[in-house]
Formats: structure tokens, C-alpha cells, sequence
């Protein structure tokens, strides 16, 4: 213990509490008593033990406090045996209650600011806490990482694993506990509910369950047996699925030994486990099949995720990673040569890009309670300063000091009371309402509650600002004396002017802070207009999507019957009543897909593991016409292009702009095949140029495609996209009915509307600029109210002075520029300091923004007139009323 | 006299009674506590005493400061006369209900012990 090095002093914080709150709560001789007692009793402590002292010094104050605050010493001769704490405090809620019933204007406002506010910081902290504070629900998920593939001389890149060289990772590396594979393809089931479905099905590796942490409920995980090539098939499902299908329940393992058909492969049931959460989506996990051979080092579709060794940097395990990618270029060539390797937290993978902006979501929305608190503040002051009256009036009747400051603090706790209360409704509803609009787009959504973590922190918060409002009367009181001021009833000059000054600064702190906000809001609003400007390349209207798949393996003897039964629906489906055309294709055009490795004859062979990559696209027969896609030159694709002739490619015009720039006869040039392709088609003739189509996506530009016939590409998942006369999903029923009197087994996936595709890449966006709007309205509204008060007060004040000016010949241009230059005075210096806090705190906006910079000259102007414009409104109504001062009756006043 | 002492009251009365004369804040405490286990915070202390004083149970006055308590001064109370007439009536009234009922009191108390002492 510190005793012999410097002489020990009771803790500072507690003893200067007390000291300035007992100047209200007692009397003079009781607050010396009580003080040097307390200091004596300390010191006589400290000699034996001076942290228990100090302990001891800090219990003894707290209590003191609280019995001063039940009991306060009143002046002699008034006697107030009779009441007790809690009896009283009732009759100084229902006195304060009544109070603000007298006042019902004030009261509304204080309540909606707040609740305004405290529902703001609520809703949007229920989101941020689910989707991003929350830890990843596996087992110490700090340690789980994503191994991705990268462009070596970059560093740019996220790109899945072949199968060898995640074996090879999975085998030479040392940092890592496990590494395991996650894929997750939609798959025909059949055998789960009553008509074969298409849904994500997991394709993993044995031991993810090990690595995720994921708990065995019933029968078993996959075992190492499970993954090798003729396995049995097996299947394990999850708690979920288990339950709603299957009608699960504790203990009751008859699920186990059942069999369901995965892509038409009979698959048993071994085990349940509790929902592993990952792949995302998926319900039903197989063993994903392993891959051999050469050849396979290029297919490169394996998501590889890992979990660091005890202690293993993440840092260390890239550099061990990277060592092995060396050793696989060196190996095997190819595409190993420039592969580098980037470790990416599971968190940031399941979370994305999202963190920075939904982090400043919650900025923004305790920048609207830190405003809403200012403003309450400055109601407050105002408040206090206008009941000099009263105050004076029940003092001269009597009322102690401490009874005055225990009417303030029963009428903060009504405020705060009724305001955070609104605000957790506020809260609920909007988070439901949010929640609603973007749990597609959202990672995480199912995670999002509004439970016991989020309602301490709004409690919290709450306590917070109760705590500083009930304080605020009472250390005022104590610093300056207030209420004997106030009981004066004066509105006299030091103690005013000084808190005019606070009340000032308030405003121009709500002024800077509503400046940031709305700089964010016309950012997001700009962004929102610049994406729907988009043309996106084709008709997205009236496009109905419908994912289905035959279970046909991919190359197969039956290929031409399969393009039969594809031909049939497509007539089936033309005569239908409004539908004007079918097309089938891979993606469809709000789908970018994936790519694909190609060279071109005639041009320079790139070095080996630098070939290009276009978009890989197969699409049925009417396909551009249907969708809308124009053809710039040569032809579309017709029923000829089939396995009996020479392969045929469309490209589109970013392919040319890209790889042909100085080509002027594009048609007819021949593409070798790539990475990937069929083994009879090594080259395709370009027989037609399309128009760009931009993908969705984060930038919405074109990117180079390789569109492919499908009669020589016999890819069996192909979605059919049907254009209507009229709302597309109004028919979706007609589709499906339609689809199932051709092919009553064949499941169909979940139909939508391309126009719902695409707004789902605008809602996240929408979702920030909607509720940043939100609370850049709200700011300037509280700001308006802010600066009105200020200058409604001030003006009152100056009554005499306006008066005295007009009566010496000022006129009202006077007048006006007096009032209005002190409103623009402190909105200019808000608008300054504002400015620069919003050109620190959009950087993190970027990640969002479209088409727009962070430093948009228009953004930053409406932001400054709308500012300008807001502040003179505020100014107008105290003005005006300055204009109507007669002189003689202001000088009469005093 | 009408009106009965609360606890706290009382229990202050008796400490001013059992230290006999002037004394401060702290030596009542350390008595109450040393007697019952029970410490007051002196805020509580000092709003009961000056409650009492109120009554005119107590009477006070303002000593010397001394250093070791920052330079401030103590309050010196006594117990005035209406104090020990209160305290009088009070322990009357106490002992008119408890008349007769003494072996009792004293078993419940040892059942209270073995039950696990008594509340603090």
C-alpha cells in the first residue's frame, strides 16, 4: 500500500460530490459537521488501512448523499416529523405531474425529442448489435477464418480454391487447428416435404461441424470415411429443417436411416445437428464430393474456411499459406503461378462491408440524441429562467431549497420517464419496419432482436440522460446559487449572460451536428438518384424468374431429349394468356454470374496464369429478343447453333471494347476455350455482338460476356424467364401449374420478378439514405427548434433595448438585421465546425456511395442553403416579433 | 408525551445518554456500531440528530475546528431534558409491552440466533 510514499487523501471525486451537493442539501453548520467528521473519521482510518479507508470513505458519502436527498435538514421551527421518503417522493411526482400538465406545449416537446432520440439510438443499435456486435454463434469465432485465393502481383482478388490445392492447404500448413470446405449449391431434394424442392443444400467437408463448433443431436456427424470418392451416400440435416419436417422432437431419432434424394441420388439420413449457421442457408449437408486429377487444379469453386491454431497470428498463418502457394506454382504451373492467398475474418465475411456504414448509422443516431438532449437543455434553461416567479413565489411561502430542487428532479423523471418509454416503441416499431424492408439484404437478419442486451443499452442511455437532467438543476443550483437568483426574481445580468453563453454554444453544437447528418442524407439521396438513372442494358420490367433444374447429370447421352423437354415447356409456357415470350438462360441478366478463362485467336498469347476472364453466360434460343438486350451487330443465337454445327459465341460490347478495341470486323473471329469448358468445343466463332448489360452488384458496370447456345453448352439448371403482359408474379401460379402438367416431379424454386432482383441491390442502399434522411430531418427540425428558442429568449430580453433603438429612429431593417445577424452568427460558426466533421466521418461512407464524391460541390451546397434557409425560418418568428416592440410600451415595462 | 421516537431516534437518545454530555458524529457512530454491528452513515446520523434538535431533544453547538478535520468544526450535541423525558416515555411504553413477556423475548431471541443471528 502507497501509505508511506505520499499522505493519503480521501478519493477526490466522492469528497467533491459531496461537498457541492450538501451546499443545497443542508445547512450550513450540518454540511461542516457532517464534512469534517467525515474527514476525521477518514483520516483516523487511513493510519491503519488507507484503501479501506478510502473504500470507506466513498460508502460513508454515497449514503450520506442519499440521506440528505430522503431527509434534508429543514429550518428550524418547520417540522416535517410526519413524512417519510417514500410517501413524500410520491407527492413530489404527482406535484410534478401536475405542473407539467400546466405546461402541456413544453411537456409534448421534451417528450418527443426524446423519444425521438432514445428510439433513434435504440432502433438502430438493435441492428448494429444483431448483425454486427453479436459474436458469430460458433464456437470462439475470433479464431475462423476465410482462406481466399488472390491475384499474387495485386493482392486484389477473393477467389475459391480448386479441391487440390485445398487439400494441399489443408495438409502442409501448420498454423491451423482445421481447415475445412463450405460450398452451397440450390439442389433438387426430394423426400423432405410432399413435392420434390429445390433448396440450398451444403456441400462439406467431414470436419466443419468440428471446426464450427456445431453440436450432435442425434445419429451422427460426417466422418473422414464419408468423403471419399463411392462412399455411401449420406446425409446430415439440420435442427431446423428436422423440426419443421420431420416432425422432430427430443431424443426421437426415427428420422435416422430415411432417405431423400439430393440432385436424384438416394442420400440416408445420418445424423441432426444443431444449425451450424454455415454455409448460410443451408438445412441438408452432404460430403462434398472430391475431385482428382489435373484438369481440376483450374475449376477453382471450393470456399475454404479455417481455424487458426492456438496462438497463431493471422499474420503468420498468410506467410505460411503463401509459402505453400509458392510451392503449388512451382508444382504445378498454370494458374498456381500467380495465386496468392488473403486471409479474411469469418466475421467480415459474414458481415461485409456493412460494419463501417451501420457503425455510422449509430453515430448518426446518437448525433440525433446528443442534439435532442441539447435542445431539452435549453428548454430546461429556459424553463428555469421563466419561473423566476413561481420559484420566488412558493420560496416567500416557505419552500426549502430542497424541496424546490426535488420538484425539478421528479419533473426530469417524468420527461425521461415518458420520453424513453415512447422511444423503446418508437424503437420496436421501427426496427420491425426496417427489418422487414432489408432482411434479404442483410447478413445476419435472423439475428436481430430487440432483447434484454439492447434494452440495457437503451436503458442505459436512458439513465444517462436522466441522470445529467436531474443533476443539471442541482449542480447549477450549487454552483451559482440559481434558485436564490431566481427567487429574487430577477432577470438580472452576470448569471444570465453567462447562461445565454451555454445556450449559445448549444446551438451552434446542434447546428454542427445536424450539418454532419445532413451532409451524410444528401450524399445517400444523391447516390439513391444516380442508381436508379442506371440504364441497366434491357427491359427489367414484367420478367418473371423461375429457377429450376432437371436431374440430368451435366454431359450426358440424353442431351438432346433434355433439349426437348426445354422446348416444350417454352411453348407450353408461350401459350399461356399473358406471357409475349419465354427464354431459358443460366442467369438471368440481373445475375452476374460467373467467369470463365478464354484466349483469342490471332491475338497475343498472354503469359501463362494472366488469361483473361469474361462473364460466362449460356442462353436459350429468343433470349435476347425476350429480354430486351439489342443486338449491335452480326446475329442472336438460332435453333441451328446445336451440337451438329460449329460452336457459336455472342459477345458483348465490353468484350469487344475490352479485348477487340481496334477490331472492325469482330464477327466471325474465333474464342478458344478457357478454363472450363466442354470437351468437344474447343473454339466458337463470334457470330453476334449484344448490347451491354450491367450487372447488379456494387458498381453496376458492364463486364465483358461470353453469351453461349445453349444446345451446344447442355447445362441442365437453367432458369426460365417468362415476360408478361402484365404484373409478372400476378401469373406465377398459371407458370408453375403449367410447368407441373409437363413435369409433375420437377421442383421449382422460389419465383421471383427481376425488378425485385434489382431493388434488392438498391435496398441496402435505400435502407442508409432513408434512415440517414431520417435523422438529417429530424436534426434540422430540433436545430430549428434550438436556435428559435435561443433567439425568442434573447429577443425578450432586448425588448428594452429594441425599444429604446426604435424610439431613437432605428427602423426595421435595423431591426431586422440586429435579431436575424445573431441567428446567421451562430449558424455560421455550426455550419464551419460541421463541415469539417463531415469530411472526417463520410470517409466511411464511401464504401456506398455511387457516382457521387464524398466532396460533391451540389451535395455541399443544398446542404449549406438548406441550413441557411432552416436558421432564418428559426429567426423569423422572434424577429417578427421584435418588428411589433412599440416603443413606448417596452420602455414602460421595466 | 403524544408522540413516540422513531428507531433511529431512540437509538441516537441512548448513545447521547450513554456517553453522557457534549459529543460529535463520531463517537456516536462508533458507539451505536460497536454495541450493535449496525453502521450509520453519517448523513443519517446528522439529518436524525438535527431532526431532534428540531424537537428539541437535542441541543447543539458549534466548537473549535481542528486540523485533523480539515479545519472544519464539530457539532456538539446533549441531550436536553424534553430529550430525556422522551426517552423516558419511550422506554415506559416499551417496557409496559413487553411486562411478563420476558422469558419469551428471550427464547425467540436464542431461537433467532441458532435460526442464523440476527439482521443487520
Amino acid at each position: 500500500m502507497a501509505s508511506g510514499r505520499r499522505p493519503v487523501e480521501p478519493p477526490r471525486f466522492s469528497r467533491w460530490l459531496v461537498g457541492l451537493l450538501s451546499r443545497t442539501l443542508a445547512q450550513p453548520e450540518l454540511r461542516e459537521a457532517l464534512l469534517g467528521d467525515l474527514d476525521e473519521d477518514f483520516r483516523r482510518r487511513a493510519e491503519h488501512d488507507p484503501r479501506r479507508a478510502r473504500a470507506s470513505y466513498r460508502g460513508d458519502a454515497w449514503r450520506s448523499l442519499f440521506a440528505l436527498l430522503r431527509q434534508p435538514s429543514v429550518p428550524r421551527g418547520n417540522s416535517h416529523s410526519g413524512d417519510f421518503f417514500m410517501s413524500r417522493f410520491f407527492e413530489d411526482l404527482r406535484l410534478a405531474a401536475r405542473n407539467l400538465r400546466r405546461t402541456p406545449g413544453f411537456s409534448l416537446i421534451v417528450i418527443l425529442t426524446l423519444a425521438l432520440g432514445i428510439g433513434s439510438v435504440t432502433a438502430v443499435y438493435t441492428l448494429v448489435d444483431g448483425v454486427i456486435l453479436r459474436p458469430l454463434p460458433f464456437d470462439d469465432p475470433d479464431s475462423l477464418v476465410m482462406v481466399w485465393g488472390t491475384d499474387r502481383e495485386t493482392g486484389a482478388g477473393s477467389f475459391t480454391a480448386s479441391y487440390p490445392d485445398f487439400e494441399d492447404f489443408r495438409d502442409r500448413s501448420s498454423s491451423f487447428e482445421l481447415v475445412a470446405a463450405a460450398n452451397r449449391y440450390p439442389g433438387n431434394v426430394a423426400g423432405v416435404e410432399e413435392r420434390p424442392t429445390r433448396m440450398d443444400v451444403g456441400h462439406i467437408s467431414h470436419n466443419l461441424f468440428d471446426l464450427l463448433g456445431t453440436q450432435v443431436l442425434i445419429g451422427r456427424e460426417l466422418e473422414p470415411a464419408d468423403d471419399r470418392r463411392g462412399a455411401e451416400p449420406v446425409v446430415v440435416i439440420a435442427e431446423s429443417l428436422w423440426r419443421r419436417q420431420f416432425g422432430g422432437q427430443s431424443e426421437d431419432a426415427s428420422v435416422l436411416g430415411r432417405t431423400l434424394k439430393v440432385e436424384g441420388v438416394t442420400h440416408t439420413v445420418v445424423g441432426v445437428v444443431r444449425n451450424p449457421h454455415f454455409p448460410r442457408g443451408a438445412e441438408l449437408f452432404v460430403p462434398l464430393e472430391p475431385q482428382e486429377g489435373t484438369e481440376v487444379r483450374g475449376l477453382h469453386n471450393i470456399n475454404v474456411v479455417g481455424r487458426l491454431a492456438d496462438g497463431v497470428p493471422r499474420t503468420a498463418a498468410v506467410a505460411d499459406l503463401e509459402r505453400i502457394a509458392v510451392q503449388l506454382g512451382e508444382e504445378h504451373g498454370g494458374e498456381n503461378l500467380t495465386r496468392g492467398v488473403r486471409l479474411q475474418p469469418l466475421h467480415e465475411a459474414f458481415v461485409g462491408d456493412r460494419r463501417q456504414p451501420f457503425l455510422l448509422l449509430l453515430g448518426a443516431s446518437a448525433f440525433v440524441l446528443l442534439i435532442a438532449c441539447a435542445n431539452i437543455s435549453n428548454l430546461l434553461l429556459h424553463r428555469a429562467a421563466g419561473r423566476g416567479r413561481e420559484v420566488a413565489t412558493r420560496a416567500a411561502l416557505g419552500a426549502s431549497t430542497s424541496q424546490l430542487l426535488r420538484q425539478f428532479f421528479a419533473e426530469s423523471l417524468w420527461l425521461v420517464g415518458a420520453g424513453s418509454g415512447l422511444g423503446f416503441v418508437l424503437a420496436w416499431v421501427g426496427k420491425e419496419v426496417q427489418l422487414k424492408r432489408i432482411s434479404a439484404v442483410l447478413p445476419r437478419a435472423d439475428e436481430v432482436a430487440l432483447d434484454g442486451r439492447v434494452l440495457a443499452f437503451g436503458l442505459a442511455v436512458t439513465c444517462a440522460v436522466a441522470v445529467g437532467f436531474a443533476l443539471m438543476p442541482l449542480i447549477e443550483a450549487a454552483r451559482r446559487d440559481l434558485f436564490h437568483q431566481l427567487a429574487a426574481g430577477a432577470r438580472t445580468q452576470g448569471g444570465s449572460s453567462n447562461r445565454q453563453l451555454l445556450r449559445r454554444l448549444l446551438v451552434v453544437v446542434e447546428v454542427a451536428l445536424a450539418v454532419v447528418l445532413v451532409v451524410g442524407a444528401g450524399l445517400m439521396i444523391r447516390t439513391m438518384l444516380r442508381l436508379s438513372d442506371v440504364d441497366p442494358g434491357f427491359e427489367a420490367e414484367h420478367v418473371l424468374v423461375v429457377p429450376m433444374q432437371f436431374d440430368v447429370p451435366f454431359i450426358s447421352e440424353d442431351w438432346p431429349q433434355t433439349l426437348e423437354r426445354y422446348d416444350a415447356l417454352r411453348e407450353r409456357l408461350a401459350a399461356l394468356p399473358g406471357v409475349r415470350g419465354v427464354a431459358v438462360a443460366y442467369q438471368d441478366p440481373a445475375d452476374p454470374g460467373w467467369g470463365s478463362s478464354f484466349t483469342i485467336e490471332g491475338e497475343p498469347v498472354p503469359e501463362e496464369g494472366h488469361n483473361p476472364e469474361a462473364g460466362f453466360r449460356p442462353v436459350g434460343v429468343d433470349y435476347f429478343r425476350t429480354m430486351g438486350i439489342p443486338m449491335l451487330q452480326g446475329r442472336a443465337f438460332e435453333t441451328t447453333d446445336d451440337a451438329n454445327n460449329a460452336g457459336a459465341v455472342v459477345v458483348n460490347q465490353a468484350f469487344i471494347d475490352r479485348h477487340l478495341p481496334d477490331e472492325p470486323q469482330p464477327i466471325g473471329r474465333i474464342v478458344n476455350k478457357g478454363s472450363w469448358w466442354l470437351p468437344e468445343l474447343d473454339q466458337l466463332r463470334i457470330v453476334g455482338v449484344a448490347g451491354n448489360v450491367k450487372y447488379s452488384g456494387r458498381h453496376l458496370s458492364a463486364r465483358p460476356a461470353l453469351y453461349l447456345p445453349h444446345r451446344q453448352f447442355p447445362v441442365p439448371e437453367m432458369k426460365v424467364l417468362v415476360r408478361t403482359a402484365g404484373e409478372p408474379l400476378t401469373i406465377a401460379d398459371s407458370v408453375r401449374r403449367a410447368i407441373w402438367a409437363l413435369e409433375p416431379e420437377l421442383p421449382i424454386g422460389n419465383v421471383t420478378t427481376i425488378e425485385e432482383k434489382l431493388a434488392s441491390t438498391l435496398e441496402y442502399r435505400g435502407f442508409l439514405a432513408q434512415l440517414l434522411s431520417f435523422f438529417g430531418a429530424t436534426a434540422l427540425f430540433l436545430c430549428a427548434l434550438g436556435l428559435y428558442g435561443v433567439l425568442a429568449y434573447a429577443t425578450a430580453q432586448r425588448t428594452r433595448e429594441i425599444g429604446l433603438r426604435v424610439a431613437l429612429g432605428a427602423q426595421g431593417a435595423d431591426v431586422i438585421s440586429l435579431v436575424m445577424s445573431q441567428g446567421l452568427k451562430l449558424t455560421a460558426v455550426g455550419l464551419v465546425a460541421g463541415m469539417a466533421g463531415a469530411w472526417g466521418l463520410t470517409r466511411y461512407l464511401s464504401s456506398v456511395l455511387f457516382g457521387v464524391e464524398r466532396g460533391d460541390p451540389t451535395t455541399l451546397a443544398a446542404v449549406v442553403v438548406t441550413i441557411l434557409a432552416v436558421s432564418l425560418l428559426a429567426a423569423w418568428v422572434p424577429t417578427r416579433r421584435a418588428l411589433q416592440i412599440e416603443p413606448t410600451r417596452a420602455l414602460q415595462d421595466e | 408525551m403524544s408522540e413516540r421516537l422513531r428507531d433511529l431516534e431512540y437509538t441516537l437518545l441512548l448513545a447521547l445518554l450513554r456517553l453522557d454530555g457534549e459529543t460529535y458524529g463520531v463517537p456516536i457512530r462508533d458507539e451505536i456500531a460497536a454495541r450493535t454491528g449496525r453502521t450509520l452513515s453519517l448523513g443519517a446520523l446528522y439529518t436524525t440528530l438535527d431532526r431532534l434538535e428540531g424537537k428539541g431533544f437535542v441541543s447543539s453547538r458549534m466548537a473549535a475546528p481542528t486540523a485533523v478535520r480539515g479545519g472544519r468544526r464539530k457539532k456538539m450535541c446533549r441531550l436536553t431534558l424534553a430529550g430525556k423525558r422522551a426517552l423516558s416515555a419511550t422506554w415506559d411504553f416499551q417496557q409496559r409491552m413487553t411486562q411478563g413477556l420476558e422469558a419469551q423475548l428471550d427464547e425467540l431471541s436464542s431461537l433467532a440466533a441458532i435460526a442464523g443471528g440476527e439482521r443487520g
